[in-house]
């Protein structure tokens, strides 16, 4: 539809038009503000956590290990240069021989959800797993943070009380 | 360019490249094309609601103003 009314205005002699095809379901997804009556609904990106841990594939999971507990987390995402996930290290994978590579013993391919997944629907979808977390990218699969169960139910609840 | 039809002239923009120009506060005029109700529950920040060619010259009275639209609602 914004193609057409790009190329209308092309015809109407408007000198400059753009258009941004992946449009407003992208610019969400990616966590991007918005404004409007739904927009202050609770999505999990408000409850993401950018600070947790990550690591390079080729990073000793000893040494991931210990930056990880320092921090006070139990779990770390593997990601590639431009913060792409490409797996996840947890209390398990991180117990492994400490001079193995993170890509070697990381869990591969995580669920990902996007930042503008509704509180409630992760939620309940985090309870009915039984899933402590789960990680937040952009549609293009960059981290934007991982999401505690907690955090979830906390945004769910918000979500009820002020737009049930 | 093949005789006889017509082809768009408009460019293409990322999503890195709309933001920086929000950012940085760009003199341009951002349109969603959808209808009106989707545009009230959520829109791009600034945006203006276009769901009526026929509004065209009404809204966007300078023909030298630069546009950008999208379209694309929610699942």
């Amino acid at each position: 539809m914004s193609p057409r009314a790009a190329w209308r205005l092309e015809g109407l002699g408007f000198g400059e038009v753009y258009d941004y095809v992946p449009g407003k379901a992208d610019w969400s997804a990616s966590g991007l503000p918005t404004e409007g009556t739904l927009a202050s609904v609770p999505k999990i990106g408000d409850g993401a956590r950018a600070d947790v841990p990550t690591c390079s594939p080729r990073e000793g999971v000893g040494a991931v290990r210990e930056r990880v507990r320092a921090a006070g987390w139990d779990r770390c995402v593997v990601v590639d240069e431009g913060r792409v996930v490409l797996g996840l290290l947890r209390e398990k994978e991180l117990a492994s021989d400490p001079e193995t590579k993170a890509e070697d013993a990381m869990r591969n391919g995580p669920a990902t959800f996007r930042p503008d997944e509704p509180a409630e629907k992760i939620a309940e979808r985090m309870r009915r797993r039984g899933a402590a977390a789960v990680l937040v990218t952009t549609p293009d699969g960059k981290l934007v943070g991982l999401l505690r169960r907690d955090e979830a139910e906390r945004l769910a609840e918000r979500a009820a009380s002020e737009f049930g | 360019m093949r005789e006889g039809h017509e082809v768009a002239e408009f460019q293409t923009l990322e999503r890195e490249e709309l933001k920086a120009k929000i950012d940085r506060g760009d003199d341009f005029v951002l349109v969603e094309t959808l209808p009106e109700s989707a545009f009230k529950k959520r829109h791009l920040p600034g945006a203006v609601n276009l769901d009526d060619m026929g509004k065209v010259s009404e809204m966007f009275p300078d023909k030298d103003a630069e546009i950008v639209t999208y379209c694309t609602n929610f699942n």
